[in-house]
């Protein structure tokens, strides 16, 4: 029989949400029923990275059954304990709902999980990311073995080649061709570097990659070594991200103490180090000549192409440099071919993408699907928009990305699909809007995040993203003139086509694709003075309280969040001037006595 | 063979150089493009984004950064490029203060020239300018941040041409400004008051405290001559308004070793308050008498004719019209010669002799340093002494040459040198036991005890020492550095052994700023003199003529402003400033450079040359 396992999910989501307590509330049970023995924690309890269903943890998976308890807490452990493991009977309380009202038992009986296809995720949420055995068991360093010891360096690159690959960082740049640029230089050093800097609000797969299946991205890197020439790695990776980069540590200190890193590799001459490094937190970082100046211990700037890094890259040496869910994909299309991974996906984007869906969806987390999945299917994926409303759009590729409105659900998620619709695949982010989102308001978040991370090189993306925002601000907060849409578009294309690097260049995108979609709101801002989606205060009257129908519950006092409901003598009113318009007190309200424009 | 491509620039087909940039093919080609971060003298970084072009009808570069390609169809001034370039214009000049009126550099602005090229005289965009610092700690360097469009001239000439890296950005984004170091003031940071910062800004942002309200560089008439208070005679163009001098400039700063100049060439002279010395002044028994030149000719004949043994010495900043004058004159009345730095180089060329080196081994072109693989630098106090040919230093270390120091002092190159030796004294001891490691051989310094018994009880690892040895027995371009401290002979034979023994090549600097001296019979002067006559030039006093003022029995010192020196003088005669003189002085180089006087003398004296002229015996 199997052996009993129980997993827990131990992602940067799932700690904050618990799970430490979780599993320690599972080892005082497991000692309090004696069943020491019985269930060694050692060999039961495993830590595992990121499950993907993000907005039901604490999560657990015990197998071989496959049962999935999410939405834990402290007290639901006791009951899985003794029913679970001691009865053998399922919890069935402690199930999540499916769609139809019924529980859902198995992990992948979840809709969310259904239908997706993992390939770069393949082992997080399945292994201890901490144990190089675990990754030793899913066939781990047997691609790079095979690489190394079975093909030729120039087959390597024709397969990634042939398989599709397309980075996933943001450009969608073919991934074999990258590395044969850096194979044809004549260098005495070439390097490898994996570029883990993921700061798109809201994105956290390669966090989720880094944290729960360290070694796929060694291995990935290896490979791509081994093929270009290379003998040294650097992993770059952001501070903020400690789980990641601690197991990322763990994971090569494991693998060079057993002989899958530092010289003669697999019987052969082949040599392949890798290095971590920690960068503070600049989002240009991510740019590709930026963060190689962060490594070579320099200010993060970006510096011009060409030269592309491909020739003259780190210390000026031939460097190749990928993105980390683009080097997770490496091994399983040495190991399983080409073709496989072709077929995957549409013709131009093979292999699968994820994302991190948030915003107004029911289900939220981490999901891999084939390329070429609709944003309908994907929207309903994640269980459709949440509490009935509408769906409005969906915001793909974060700050560097687009708004996709809803006349396109039939779109296929595609780099060339998206890029024609006017936004990117970007790292992978995908945030559903409903119909109360302001679309200036969406631009303006994004704006404000690309403007602060300016690295401050040229002034379109310096002073011309702050003045863009400038701009947004006036038009939410009711005081744009006529002549500012034109004025927001003249900067967004001078932003758009004259910024020094991708940063600059991406972070009008936003903008222009809500210009384009949804011209009509900010229209609507500038010269009707309303919000149609009503998010933005400046334009929305503040409630009032109908005397005659208010029996002086005081209920509206107590949650107004500025303080703007006093009374005096049972009589309860509200101060125009301090009021937010955020409609808590009408909500609260008993008897429908309070609402926006008062008593006419 | 220079391969040539052709594109279209404009719809007009040019021939570009393979490898150059679209801008400087358009230059050379008479197409103007505007241009605002980049600068002959710095490495372009494609930040202000003013010179985009459009290139294949599509995509947008700056012309700065993108290679000429064959059949490239370049548009300089499509409505476009146009459009954003005046946004772009527009939002740097609306960020900060530009309020030109108020502004040290109004009329002397690149950014103010560009608008009124592209005529932006309304905005789209409100001003903004945050507030940011005005760093003012230094005494003549201000950095003000809120004048500052972020270019990055500034941090780049830091680096690229002084070496010194004190300048940098700090903050990100709209947080963005010129710190120095650490985000330390500017007075307490590394700097080395060289002023380049402020030579190449394109706005007010860094400007000169001494030159503020004299006016700006339109108004004023400017000369260009040579700088003589070191031996590497940089050009300068003086900048002079109502008699005043408003401001120096390097000159030739598109030339790789040129453009530069430190604080002795920079700063010093705009603001030299000491008092001049008019007439020739006659003190006797505690009397003090003002006569006029011709008075004063006739008196000092007649104290030359009455002495026997006369001590004549001349400061190395003068020009070597004004040496050769002074020599042969001073020779007619029988005196011995000396000129400050040339005894230092009579030991040279005596140690030479001894241990048979040709003149090969030293450097025609200090410049040289730059292209060495190992830098051995004695004596650091170059950096003080020789500032420009410090930063060649420098920028050799950032780019690559191994530095090694030996300094008896605090090693000024201490955060560029690989290895810093400090030794007590002399550099004697260092250099012979350098010697003995390496001819005991490689073997023997595999043994570290063997070392350190050779080295004895100087205060230096042993491995840093094998280290040095390693460097310099490699085939690789060495080079010695010996600065200008007088060392004693034995330490300058010991280097110059060291340096024939690896075939290194050395840079040997001397005190004088005119190495013409080298042309003159120079000699070590009487211990006993009846009379010194010290020519101090424009020079106010150094060691050297300080000991021999101390030996005199009757002084007469001639110098263009009051000094310690003039103060001991039995005579004080008049002399030209460095800003009057003209003529020419010879450099460490071997090169001939010229003086042009910027003023005319405020003195009775035409030129110091005439003046020994006149006092020539021969007349007589």
């Amino acid at each position: 029989m199997p052996r009993k396992e129980i997993l827990i999910c131990a992602g940067t989501g799932c700690l904050s949400a618990g799970a430490e307590e979780i599993e320690e509330t599972l080892m005082d049970e497991l000692w309090e029923h004696g069943l020491e023995d019985r269930f060694p924690v050692k060999k039961v309890i495993k830590k595992t990275g990121c499950m993907g269903p993000c907005n039901k943890g604490p999560m657990m998976i015990i197998q071989p059954e496959n049962t999935f308890y999410g939405d834990l807490e402290p007290s639901d452990v006791e009951t899985i304990v003794e029913e679970h493991l001691i009865n053998e009977r399922i919890a069935y309380n402690l199930l999540v709902d499916g769609e139809d009202g019924h529980k859902v038992e198995k992990f992948q009986e979840l809709e969310f999980i259904k239908g997706q296809k993992k390939v770069v995720m393949r082992n997080s949420g399945d292994i201890d990311p901490s144990s190089i055995d675990d990754y030793l068991q899913q066939d781990g360093y047997r691609g790079a073995k095979k690489a190394v010891t079975e093909m030729e360096k120039n087959e390597i690159i024709q397969e990634i080649k042939d398989s599709g690959l397309r980075g996933r960082g943001g450009a969608g740049f073919p991934t074999g061709l990258k590395w044969e640029f850096t194979a044809n230089e004549d260098a005495d050093q070439k390097y490898v570097v994996c570029n883990g800097d993921e700061g798109d609000p809201g994105a956290f797969m390669d966090r989720s990659i880094l944290e729960g299946d360290p070694h796929s991205v060694i291995e990935g890197m290896m490979i791509a070594g081994y093929a270009v020439g290379a003998n040294q790695g650097y992993v770059y990776v952001r501070a903020e991200y400690p789980l990641a980069i601690r197991n990322l540590r763990k994971a090569v200190r494991d693998a060079e103490s057993e002989g899958y890193l530092g010289e003669g590799l697999f019987g052969t001459d082949f040599e392949f180090n890798v290095e971590i490094r920690v960068g503070a937190g600049a989002f240009v970082c991510g740019e590709e000549t930026a963060l190689l100046s962060s490594i070579e211990g320099k200010q993060g700037r970006p510096k011009y192409r060409p030269p592309y890094p491909s020739t003259e890259g780190l210390w000026g040496k031939p460097t190749v440099i990928n993105n980390v869910e683009t080097l997770a994909n490496v091994t399983p299309i040495i190991q399983r071919g080409a073709d496989w991974f072709d077929e995957i996906g549409t013709e131009d984007s093979s292999g699968t993408k994820v994302f991190a869906v948030a915003g107004d969806v029911k289900e939220t987390g981490l999901v891999e699907v084939p390329m070429g999945m609709t944003i309908e299917e994907m929207v309903e994926l994640a269980g459709g928009v949440a509490d009935d409303k509408d769906f409005k759009a969906v915001q793909i590729g974060g700050p560097a990305g687009g708004t996709i409105p809803e006349k396109y659900v039939d779109l296929p998620i595609d780099y060339d699909s998206l890029e024609e619709a006017g936004t990117i695949m970007g790292s992978g982010g995908f945030i559903v809007l409903d119909e109360e989102n302001c679309m200036v308001d969406v631009a303006r978040f994004f704006l404000d995040f690309t403007q602060e991370e300016s690295c401050g090189k040229c002034p379109p993306c310096r002073l011309g993203s702050k003045r863009m925002l400038d701009l947004l601000d006036k038009m939410t907060q009711g005081e744009a003139e006529p002549g500012d849409i034109e004025k927001l578009e003249d900067l967004a294309h001078t932003v758009k086509d004259t910024s020094f690097c991708g940063l600059g260049q991406a972070a009008p995108n936003p903008v222009l694709s809500t210009l384009r979609f949804f011209r009509e709101e900010y229209e609507a801002h500038v010269y009707e003075d309303e919000c149609p989606a009503g998010q933005c205060k400046a334009f929305m009257e503040s409630f009032a309280i109908d005397k005659e129908t208010c029996v002086s519950c005081g209920q509206c006092a107590e949650v107004c969040p500025v303080d703007a409901i006093s009374s005096e003598d049972d009589v309860f009113d509200i101060d125009p001037e301090t009021c937010i318009s955020c409609g808590e007190c009408a909500e609260v309200c008993p008897v429908d006595a309070i609402s926006q424009g008062g008593e006419e | 063979m220079m391969s040539e491509v052709e594109l279209k620039v404009n719809d007009e087909t040019i021939t570009a150089r393979k490898g150059e940039t679209v801008l400087s093919a358009c230059e050379r080609n008479g197409i103007e493009i505007p241009t605002l971060c980049e600068h002959d003298a710095l490495e372009n970084v494609m930040a202000c984004r003013v010179c985009i072009v459009e290139v294949n009808g599509e995509q947008i570069e700056p012309s700065c950064g993108l290679k000429v390609g064959e059949d490239m169809e370049i548009k300089t001034n499509t409505d476009k490029i146009e459009k954003y370039r005046k946004i772009n214009l527009e939002l740097i000049y609306l960020n900060e203060n530009h309020f030109c009126m108020f502004c040290e550099s109004d009329g002397d602005c690149e950014l103010q020239d560009l608008m009124w090229e592209h005529e932006i005289d309304s905005f789209d965009y409100p001003r903004a300018f945050p507030e940011q610092d005005v760093e003012a700690s230094h005494d003549f360097i201000v950095i003000d941040n809120n004048r500052c469009i972020k270019c990055g001239r500034c941090v780049r000439a830091c680096e690229e041409i002084v070496g010194n890296e004190t300048l940098g950005f700090g903050g990100r984004g709209l947080d963005n400004e010129i710190v120095a170091d650490t985000d330390v003031p500017l007075a307490e940071s590394s700097c080395i008051e060289c002023g380049m910062c402020q030579q190449v800004c394109p706005t007010g942002a860094i400007f000169n405290k001494q030159s503020m309200f004299k006016g700006t560089s339109r108004e004023c008439d400017s000369t260009i001559t040579t700088c003589m208070k070191c031996s590497i005679g940089c050009g300068t163009e003086v900048y002079k308004r109502s008699g005043d001098i408003v401001e120096i400039m390097g000159t030739d700063l598109e030339d790789e070793k040129g453009g530069q100049l430190c604080k002795m060439g920079r700063f010093d002279p705009v603001i030299d308050e000491d008092e001049r010395i008019e007439k020739v002044t006659v003190r006797e028994s505690g009397e003090e008498e003002k006569i006029d030149i011709e008075e004063g000719i006739e008196k000092v004949k007649e104290k030359l004719e009455d002495s026997d043994r006369i001590s004549a010495l001349a400061s190395g900043e003068s020009t070597s019209e004004a040496l050769d004058k002074f020599e042969k004159t001073m020779r007619e009345y029988g005196a011995l010669v000396d000129v400050v730095g040339a005894e230092r180089d009579r030991i040279e060329q005596e140690v030479m002799r001894r241990v048979n080196m040709i003149e090969g081994h030293l450097i025609d072109d200090i410049s040289e340093v730059m292209k060495a693989d190992h830098l051995l630098v004695y004596d650091t106090s170059i950096v003080e002494t020789h500032p420009v040919f410090a930063s060649f230093i420098r920028r050799a270390s950032i780019n690559g040459t191994k530095l090694i120091t030996v300094d008896t002092g605090e090693d000024k190159f201490w955060r560029h040198a690989d290895i810093s030796i400090t030794i007590e004294s002399p550099n004697t001891q260092l250099t012979r036991l350098v010697n003995e490691v390496i001819k005991e051989g490689v073997a023997s310094i595999q043994d570290l005890s063997r070392v350190s018994s050779i080295l004895g009880g100087v205060k230096v690892h042993p491995e840093d020492i094998m280290t040095i040895v390693r460097h310099l027995e490699e085939d690789t371009y060495d080079i010695i550095v010996l600065g200008s401290k007088m060392p004693d002979r034995w330490s300058i034979r010991h280097i110059f052994e060291l340096a024939k023994l690896e075939g290194s090549y050395l840079v040997s600097l001397n005190k004088a700023a005119n190495q013409y001296f080298k042309s003159l019979e120079t000699e070590e002067l009487y211990n006993n003199p009846d009379l010194t006559y010290i020519y101090a030039s424009g020079e106010k006093e150094n060691d050297k003529m300080m000991e021999e003022a101390e030996k005199a029995d009757y002084l007469i010192v001639q110098a263009a402003k009051r000094s310690e020196l003039t103060d001991m003088a039995d005579m004080v005669i008049p002399s030209l400033t460095m800003f009057e003189k003209s003529g020419t002085i010879e450099n460490i180089n071997g090169e001939e450079k010229t003086l042009n006087s910027v003023f005319d003398p405020e003195v009775e004296l035409d030129s110091d040359q005439n003046f020994f002229e006149e006092l020539s015996a021969k007349e007589v």
